[in-house]
C-alpha cells in the first residue's frame, strides 16, 4: 500500500464503494442496506473475518451491503415475497458434502433461487466422489460456524470449493446468506468470483422441476 | 364424542412439544419433496424458542385434553411485517390430522390478526396439492412459484383480508350443502345465484373471515362443516365469495 502524497488539504474519508454500493441498495429498495463492515455485528464471525481479509476485495473500496432481517423471514420463499427480491435477484449457497478414499471432501455450490443445484451431475463430478448429500444440518454448522438457514459462500473454510453458477456472476446485483439468520448480505454477483477457492461453472443450476 | 380442543398463545415451555410435532407433521412432506431438508425440519430447538419469544411472531398452540392430562396436537405461526401477515409451520400431529385442528389454529390467526393487517400469506410445497387445497378453502389465492434454499419448488399464496368497505361489506358469502363428490358451481354460476342446493347467502361483515361468515351463515348444526372450495368472482370493487360446504 501507497502513502498518500502530502497535500494542502486533508484527505477525504475513504468511501467504500461509494458508486456500486449506491446501484446494490437501489436494486432492493425494500432492504435497508448498509455497508457491511459498517455493521460488523450482523454477520457471521467467520463471514466478517474473510470481508476483512479481502476475499472479496479491498476492505477499504468494498462493495458489499448488509440488511438486517426478520429471522421468522429468513426461509427463501418468505423472505423474496415479504421483502420484494425477485428470484433470479436471490442466490441461494448449498453445502455439500462426499467421500473419497475413506476422505470427506466438502464444497459449496452458489445458484440463483430459480434453480436448484445440480448436485448429483456437476457438483458430484468437480468433487471426484461417487456419492453427494446435502451436509446435514449440526455437521454443516459445526464446520461452517454458521447458521443453518444463513449459509453463504463468503468466509466458507479454507479450501473448500466455491462452485458458483456462471447464472449468479451474470445476474448482476444479488442477495445472498450472511451466515445468520437474521441478516442477508448484498453483492455484486460477479463479485463471488474473486473468492479465493471460486470457480465460476456453466449449468451448475439447473430449472426448478415444474410442481404437477 | 371428540375431546374439547383448547387454542392457546404458546409459552418458552412449549418449544419441545412444538419442535416434536413440527417434525412428526412435516414428514410428508419431506416425503412428496424427496428431501429431509425442508425448513421446518431443519429447524432447531433455540430458533422454535426465538420465534417464542419474538415480538413480532404469534405463536399458537393446540391442546387435546386426554386421560393424561393436555396434549399438544397442533401449531401455527404468524409473523407480521409491514401490515401483512405471514402465516407458517402449521403443524398437526399425524394421528389427529384431518380433525380439524389445523383450521381452527388458521382460523384463528385471522380472526386475531385480521384487524390489523391488509393480509395474510404463506409458502407451502410446489407438489403439496393437498395443502393447496386446503388453504384455498380458508380463502388463499396462488400467487407464484418459486423455490425454496435447495430448489425444492414452492408456491407462494395470499389472502386478502376484506374490511375497509362499509360494514356489512359489498362482499357476498353463498353457502352451499353439497356432497363431497357433488358437482361445483363455476364462478359465473355463483355471481349469477341462486343455486341449486344453496343454504345461505348474506353479507360478509367487517373483520369477518370467509370461514366464519359461512359457518355463521350455514346456522346451527354446521359446526362440523369442511370447506371444500373457494370462488371469488365480480369485479374488485363487490367481489363474490362462495365457500361449497359439506355437512357431515
Amino acid at each position: 500500500m501507497t502513502a498518500e502524497p502530502a497535500g494542502p488539504s486533508p484527505a477525504p474519508a475513504p468511501v467504500r464503494g461509494t458508486v456500486l454500493a449506491t446501484v446494490l441498495a437501489a436494486a432492493f429498495p425494500a432492504l435497508d442496506a448498509v455497508p457491511v463492515l459498517d455493521r460488523p455485528d450482523l454477520v457471521a464471525e467467520p463471514v466478517l473475518q474473510a470481508l476483512r481479509r479481502g476475499d472479496l476485495g479491498d476492505p477499504a473500496h468494498l462493495a458489499v451491503l448488509v440488511a438486517a432481517i426478520d429471522p421468522a423471514l429468513a426461509d427463501t420463499a418468505a423472505f423474496c415475497a415479504a421483502y420484494d427480491v425477485p428470484a433470479e435477484r436471490s442466490a441461494n449457497c448449498v453445502v455439500v458434502s462426499g467421500r473419497r478414499e475413506g476422505e470427506v471432501r466438502w464444497a459449496a455450490a452458489v445458484v440463483l433461487a430459480t434453480t436448484r443445484a445440480d448436485v448429483n451431475g456437476a457438483v458430484r463430478r468437480r468433487m471426484d466422489v461417487r456419492k453427494v448429500s446435502f451436509g446435514g444440518h449440526d455437521e454443516t454448522v459445526a464446520a461452517t460456524a454458521m447458521e443453518y438457514g444463513g449459509i453463504t459462500p463468503v468466509g466458507l473454510p479454507a479450501g473448500w470449493p466455491v462452485l458458483v453458477d456462471s447464472a449468479v456472476a451474470a445476474a448482476g446485483p444479488v442477495v445472498i446468506g450472511s451466515g445468520v439468520r437474521g441478516s442477508k448480505l448484498v453483492l455484486d454477483g460477479a463479485s463471488l468470483g474473486a473468492l479465493p477457492t471460486a470457480e465460476v461453472l456453466d449449468g451448475l443450476g439447473r430449472p426448478v422441476p415444474a410442481a404437477p | 364424542m371428540s375431546p374439547p380442543l383448547l387454542l392457546r398463545a404458546a409459552d418458552p415451555a412449549d418449544a419441545g412439544e412444538i419442535l416434536t410435532v413440527q417434525r412428526a407433521a412435516f414428514v410428508t412432506e419431506a416425503q412428496a419433496h424427496d428431501t429431509p431438508h425442508l425448513p421446518p425440519l431443519v429447524e432447531t430447538l433455540t430458533e422454535v424458542r426465538a420465534a417464542l419469544t419474538d415480538g413480532g411472531t404469534r405463536v399458537l398452540v393446540a391442546e387435546l385434553a386426554g386421560p393424561r392430562g393436555g396434549r399438544l396436537v397442533g401449531a401455527a405461526r404468524c409473523t407480521v411485517r409491514d401490515g401483512r401477515g405471514w402465516i407458517g409451520r402449521v403443524a398437526v400431529a399425524p394421528d389427529v390430522a384431518g380433525t380439524g385442528i389445523g383450521s381452527a389454529l388458521l382460523q384463528r390467526l385471522h380472526d386475531d390478526l385480521g384487524p390489523s393487517v391488509t393480509g395474510f400469506s404463506l409458502w407451502t410445497g410446489g407438489r403439496s396439492t393437498g395443502n393447496h387445497a386446503w388453504y384455498a378453502g380458508h380463502g388463499y389465492l396462488v400467487t407464484g412459484r418459486t423455490a425454496d434454499h435447495l430448489g425444492v419448488p414452492v408456491v407462494t399464496m395470499a389472502r386478502p383480508v376484506l374490511r375497509g368497505a362499509p360494514d356489512p361489506l359489498a362482499s357476498v358469502v353463498v353457502v352451499l350443502s353439497a356432497a363431497p363428490d357433488g358437482p361445483r358451481p363455476d364462478p359465473g354460476e355463483v355471481a349469477a345465484g341462486p343455486l341449486p342446493g344453496e343454504l345461505a347467502r348474506g353479507a360478509l361483515r367487517h373483520g369477518e373471515s370467509l370461514r366464519t361468515a359461512a359457518l355463521r351463515l350455514a346456522g346451527p348444526g354446521a359446526a362440523f362443516v369442511r370447506p371444500l372450495a373457494y370462488y371469488r368472482t365480480g369485479g374488485d370493487d363487490t367481489p363474490v365469495l362462495a365457500t361449497v360446504l359439506v355437512r357431515p
